[in-house]
């Protein structure tokens, strides 16, 4: 009967580590800051779209994204940065926010560059593609 | 609908990626470091791209200044020629690419680039093909002003720095028809002075007294809502 209690609290002192170190495996603290995802409602194709900081690509979403498509959810870690994506034309173009418009984006934002409030979850609406060249 | 910063008419210049100011009378490009698309070869610098096509043009002079090494291999790249199938993929180019390391910029290439497999559609990654059509060795150093001249003379193209011929290639083409373009990749430059002559007539000139570089623009609003 003792050599059965030792078993089983061997099996249970097992399986807490097992259990303990699946914890810290999914753990997803990729040092991300917030989350953000782009919906497509320019009208047009944006393919390729990238969140940029100073100094790196800190994101990015590959793929053709057509009007009413969303991009799926990503962590940043730069929370300053700026949206730049291909057009159906092969033209680059720099997606600027809106911070008139804009809900939840931080006062120190411009149009020229964006700042994602910390732990946000995101959600930048591409709302009209420049067509005048 | 938003009103869209667009293209006006003081405009010559297309920014296809980097970050470009004009000051000073200068186009500089301030990231240094370039964000590959890995469609066309103008996308994998930062570049601008002029917005009209010349035809029949003899010569290009272009003031330019490596003013910063970012990386090796820091480049400078100056296209012609540059054409497309479709709008603004412009996989057909021919430039002249002066690339170098933590000492200076020491070979000059002339190559040739155009799409690899033409039945894929234009939004194919990685389907360029790049060519070197014939190289030399030249030095350029960093934080200097040069001079880069190219003549179409002959059937051949040639690059002159501040005046001395470092590369001549023939050029083939009926034709040296297209846009031109000025990228970098690796390192941070300024532009000056722009020229595009056909024997004594000038027919393009941009000294960036004042920004005449477009940056096409996309619109995005915001919705945010905090994460659980």
């Amino acid at each position: 009967m003792k050599f059965k209690e030792a078993e089983m609290k061997k099996i249970i002192l097992l399986m807490s580590i097992i259990f303990s170190l699946n914890i810290i495996a999914c753990s997803d603290d990729d040092g991300s800051k917030a989350d953000l995802q782009w919906n497509n409602q320019g009208g047009e194709v944006a393919k390729d779209i990238k969140w940029m900081s100073d100094s790196t690509v800190d994101q990015r979403w590959d793929g053709e994204y057509n009007n009413g498509d969303t991009t799926p959810f990503k962590g940043i870690k730069a929370l300053t940065g700026q949206g730049e994506c291909v057009d159906i034309s092969g033209d680059t173009a720099v997606i600027e926010i809106d911070p008139y418009r804009s809900v939840g984006i931080e006062p120190s934002s411009s149009t020229s560059t964006a700042v994602v409030q910390e732990n946000a979850a995101a959600t930048l609406i591409i709302s009209s593609i420049a067509t005048t060249k | 609908m938003m009103e869209l910063p667009s293209q006006e008419s003081h405009h010559k210049w297309q920014r296809f990626s980097g970050k470009w100011v004009v000051e000073n009378s200068r186009a500089m490009e301030v990231n240094g470091w370039a964000s590959p698309w890995d469609y066309y070869e103008l996308i994998e610098y930062n570049s601008i791209v002029s917005l009209q096509d010349f035809k029949d043009y003899s010569e290009i002079s272009i003031s330019a200044n490596i003013t910063e090494r970012i990386n090796s291999l820091a480049e400078l790249l100056i296209s012609f020629a540059i054409t497309s199938e479709s709008a603004s993929w412009f996989y057909r180019m021919y430039g002249f690419k002066l690339s170098g390391g933590f000492w200076g910029i020491n070979k000059v290439s002339f190559i040739f680039t155009d799409k690899n497999d033409k039945s894929k559609p234009n939004a194919t990654k990685n389907n360029r093909l790049v060519q070197e059509l014939a190289s030399n060795t030249c030095k350029v150093k960093y934080g200097r002003d040069y001079n880069f001249k190219i003549l179409f003379e002959n059937g051949n193209v040639a690059l002159y720095i501040n005046g001395e011929k470092v590369l001549c290639a023939p050029f083939t083409e009926k034709t040296n028809y297209g846009r031109i373009a000025i990228s970098s990749r690796n390192a941070k430059v300024a532009i000056d002075n722009v020229e595009v002559k056909k024997g004594q007539d000038l027919i393009f000139l941009d000294d960036f007294h004042q920004d005449s570089i477009y940056v096409r623009v996309l619109k995005a609003t915001k919705e945010v809502k905090k994460a659980d």
